[in-house]
């Protein structure tokens, strides 16, 4: 088995491109470009901007070395350089360095305040790589252009994008209901978002109906006009919006099929999926439409209620009502309006990957299907299974199906894993449990937190999670098959299953306290509440004392945990903001001493440079040493305590 | 060089496909069985116009003709059907530099017959070389012909430049680049023409450097990315001493 092999291209099958072969490398680069490329002329229209509301002017000052830092930090290593070779790797001791940090903050500076950006950085590769699972590789859509950038341009990227992340969360930019591509916005929160929504409107005896969408080519496809006029609403000053109307002009891309390089193709559209922009472009891309939609709804002389729910380029429209008729009538309409705002920006909805389905906890409940020929789609009928964001629903919420798809993906995985060593040779058994705990426990427990929650029926997944970990324990202790669960897992020191989940459970509870107030699960919470934010239909708060009672859904224990939490967290404050930190300021006075690992050994070597140190700061008169702890008791309140030292006196 | 089978083009068991790059451009060879119905050169007669740059098409054609078999006085009627093949193909009949039937019979009664034929572009230098080898047909009925096509004089470079991890060049190529960026000037950059220079500075510096420090290393199928000295130092000491614990 080849372990580093690269992953070569299919080469039997060739790729068709308007009913005809591509047989040479000519016809090849122009299918490929034709169709990453095919939003190019596509007309667009800007006249419902104008309703958007204009967000407040941010502040943006010159960039300093620390945001270089931080950036660099998150950087793998083994990430794919770009043209001119250099990797992170290389990058890093250049950035280590003082002097030639301050020449390359300089040239960012000068970047934004010129409002250019070089063609050097513009210089990229377009690397064509297939998507899993595909039955047929033989059109360009079953493949994914990366695009290679020069690491210093990269670099420069992240930086802007880092700082775009946190204004625009701040300014309220971003729809709530957006949950792809921003930083704190996961896919779990999509899914307890929508969880709860299912749960509270069985506790109002309504259904909850869904039409699941998706747009074809998105990245490829963004138009630049738009996205600038967009970038404007967002409240970025003038140099910033001509930095970015130069970014995109002049761009040409260069295709690479195995070993095969295409001459250079201008692009006028689309953002490259690789570059740092491309997440945060792509959310400020789709707030405007989301909230053209939510107007519209609301404008409607006859109320439709219909929710909407986008990650990135997956969409979802959800439907809560008591009639099936009714449910579908809304999806419809409010189907057909997102279609018509797609096609004004210049993005193509794909009919035949929508999906239709109901949550229902009746017996023998209906299944409608939904008739989208009259705006050319196909008849969406729904299937017992709906997968989206990689979780697994059915009808009636209970994943059985979602873990065992997981549990068998992993089950297969220790399989294999098998011939990594047993019980003479290969791995040691503290290397077998560390790779089960790193590789197969986070995939294996992908989207617990949709049916891990109080009251929730759990028995049967957690059962199955078991089957699990007890060969994953068989395999790490070398045990026989017969030996009892909780034994070998004791002696391969792993947690049992459940509490592992509770423990984990606890702690994503908690994540809750410090998202941002424009979060989406913020406004399903009842305290936290942004007064400014549209209440939703189904928020805790809207429901009776006795629903509530009632009511089993992971947002309450969310809820019930927050409650016991007295901190305040605001993650848009003044002294976050990137450029004006502390550490922006002064990052050459503040040193953090942190130790390397817990070893005894490495202890006692911290310590002692830990001693040096601070005698080293008492020694000068303007050195102050500050010395922080926590921990937590057994009673399980944690506590956390700081001392200022100055001239061997504590001062604070 | 990568060899794949065209079924996309044919499909069908008696004519095989296989392309292959050379660098720049993808070339094919067609090896063809036909069968008594000739049914292959009928496929081939309908699809001919999706194959291209093709430098030999080769098989048993049973077609006996007396312009390429001396003790057969008529023509064939699928002569022209192949020799319209040959001509979209842009190839001609190549004659072998030995003579002879390319396949013999078992029985008395028939007479040694040539039915193997080749067909290449006159312009290639193989053409008109190929040999007939009887002597090592051994039980089968046809004789194995030898040919030696030349494929566009041209290198390919299965060689590729490359900066091993942690070693002295990799150290020496970052200390290059920051030398190169302490030079930089970047105390006024106020107009476009100031950036670009700033930048050009840099990729050339970065330029200059990967090309004094890479090294020029073989694509092979035995490249193992993760290896390194540390590991050749540990199997070398378990090779030594058999021990598990090393």
């Amino acid at each position: 088995m080849n372990w580093v092999k690269k992953k070569n291209l299919p080469t039997i099958e060739a790729i068709y491109h308007e009913g005809q072969p591509c047989n040479n490398l000519k016809a090849l680069w122009n299918a490929l470009h034709s169709s990453y490329n095919s939003a190019d002329n596509r007309a667009i229209s800007t006249r419902f901007l104008d309703g958007i509301n204009q967000c407040n002017d941010i502040d943006w000052p010159p960039f300093t070395g620390q945001e270089f830092k931080d950036a660099i930090a998150k950087c793998s290593n083994a990430s794919s350089p770009g043209p001119d070779h250099v990797t992170w790797r290389h990058l890093n001791p250049l950035i280590l360095d003082k002097m030639c940090l301050n020449k390359v903050v300089d040239i960012a500076n000068a970047c934004i305040t010129v409002g250019y950006w070089p063609d050097q950085f513009k210089e990229s590769m377009s690397v064509i790589i297939p998507k899993p699972n595909k039955t047929s590789y033989n059109t360009p859509k079953a493949f994914r252009p990366i695009v290679l950038l020069n690491t210093m341009g990269k670099l420069i990227e992240k930086v802007i994008s880092n700082r775009l992340q946190f204004h625009l969360s701040a300014n309220g930019f971003l729809n709530p209901n957006q949950l792809g591509g921003i930083r704190q916005w996961s896919t779990i929160d999509a899914g307890i978002y929508l969880m709860h929504l299912i749960w509270a409107g069985w506790m109002k005896e309504c259904h909850t109906s869904v039409i699941a969408f998706d747009i074809a080519q998105f990245f490829p496809s963004l138009n630049h006009d738009f996205l600038s006029l967009c970038l404007a609403k967002a409240g970025l000053n003038a140099n910033i919006l001509k930095f970015f109307i130069n970014y995109h002009s002049n761009r040409s891309m260069t295709y690479t099929w195995n070993n095969f390089t295409s001459q250079k193709f201008t692009t006028s559209v689309g953002i490259g999926q690789g570059s740092a922009f491309s997440p945060i472009l792509s959310a400020i891309y789709l707030t405007p439409i989301i909230k053209t939609f939510k107007k519209r709804i609301k404008n409607l002389k006859k109320e439709i209620h219909a929710d909407i729910l986008s990650f990135v380029d997956d969409g979802l429209l959800i439907s809560q009502e008591k009639s099936y008729d009714l449910s579908s009538v809304f999806l419809f309409s409010s189907y057909n309006m997102i279609l018509k705002i797609f096609t004004d920006v210049g993005l193509i909805m794909e009919h035949n990957k929508s999906e239709i389905f109901h949550f229902t906890r009746a017996q023998n409940p209906p299944n409608p299907s939904l008739d989208l020929m009259s705006i050319g789609g196909p008849v969406l009928h729904p299937k017992p299974i709906w997968r989206y964001l990689g979780f697994f629903f059915n009808r009636k919420l209970n994943f059985h199906q979602h873990v065992h798809h997981y549990a068998t993906k992993c089950i297969s995985t220790l399989n294999a894993m098998k011939m990594l060593g047993n019980s003479l040779r290969g791995l040691l058994p503290m290397q077998k449990r560390l790779l089960y705990r790193t590789c197969i426990v986070p995939i294996v427990l992908y989207g617990f937190q949709l049916w891990f929650f109080k009251g929730a029926p759990t028995v049967k997944n957690i059962a199955e999670l078991k089957k699990m970990q007890h060969r994953a324990a068989l395999w790490i202790t070398g045990a026989f098959r017969m030996s009892p669960t909780e034994g070998i897992e004791a002696i391969a020191g792993l947690m049992p299953i459940n509490l592992h989940l509770k423990k984990l459970n606890g702690r994503h509870h908690l994540r809750y306290a410090t998202i941002p107030p424009s979060h989406a699960i913020n406004s399903l919470l009842d305290i936290h509440q942004n007064k400014n934010q549209i209440q939703h239909k189904f928020t805790l708060a809207s429901l009776t004392d006795k629903q509530k009672l009632k009511l089993r859904s992971p947002i309450k224990d969310i809820s019930e945990r927050l409650n016991k939490i007295k901190d305040k967290f605001d993650p848009f404050h003044s002294i976050f903001h990137p450029g004006l930190r502390l550490v922006d300021h002064f990052s050459d006075r503040i040193i953090f001493h942190s130790p390397d690992s817990s070893e005894n050994e490495d202890l006692f070597i911290y310590s002692s440079k830990l001693n040096l140190a601070f005698e080293e700061t008492q020694k000068s008169s303007k050195g102050v040493a500050i010395i922080s702890d926590g921990s937590i008791k057994t009673s399980g309140s944690a506590t956390a305590i700081a001392h200022i030292w100055r001239d061997n006196k504590v001062t604070n | 060089m990568r060899f794949s089978l065209k079924k996309d083009l044919i499909n069908h068991c008696n004519i095989n496909i296989i392309d292959f790059h050379n660098g720049q451009d993808v070339q094919c060879i067609i090896n063809v069985y036909s069968d008594s119905n000739q049914t292959a050169i009928q496929i081939l007669h309908d699809n001919i116009r999706n194959i291209s740059n093709t430098i030999v098409m080769t098989g048993d054609f049973n077609i006996r003709d007396s312009d390429w078999d001396p003790n057969v006085h008529y023509h064939s009627i699928y002569t022209e059907d192949l020799m319209f093949i040959a001509d979209c193909l842009d190839l001609e009949l190549a004659t072998p530099i030995n003579l002879g039937p390319t396949r013999f019979v078992d029985n008395q009664h028939d007479s040694n017959s040539v039915l193997d034929l080749v067909f290449m572009n006159p312009n290639n230098s193989g053409f008109n070389k190929h040999i007939l080898k009887p002597e090592i047909r051994l039980p089968s009925d046809h004789v194995p012909l030898f040919i030696e096509v030349s494929i566009k004089e041209e290198n390919i470079d299965f060689t590729f430049q490359t900066l091993k991890k942690d070693s002295n060049n990799e150290k020496a190529f970052v200390n290059d680049i920051i030398k190169g960026v302490k030079n930089m000037d970047t105390s006024h950059l106020k107009n476009q023409e100031d950036i670009l220079r700033c930048v050009i500075a840099f990729s050339s510096t970065v330029k200059d450097a990967w090309s004094t420090h890479s090294t020029t290393k073989r694509i092979t199928k035995h490249s193992k990315e993760w290896w390194n000295e540390q590991c050749s130092a540990c199997i070398n000491k378990y090779h030594e001493s058999g021990d598990v614990a090393n």
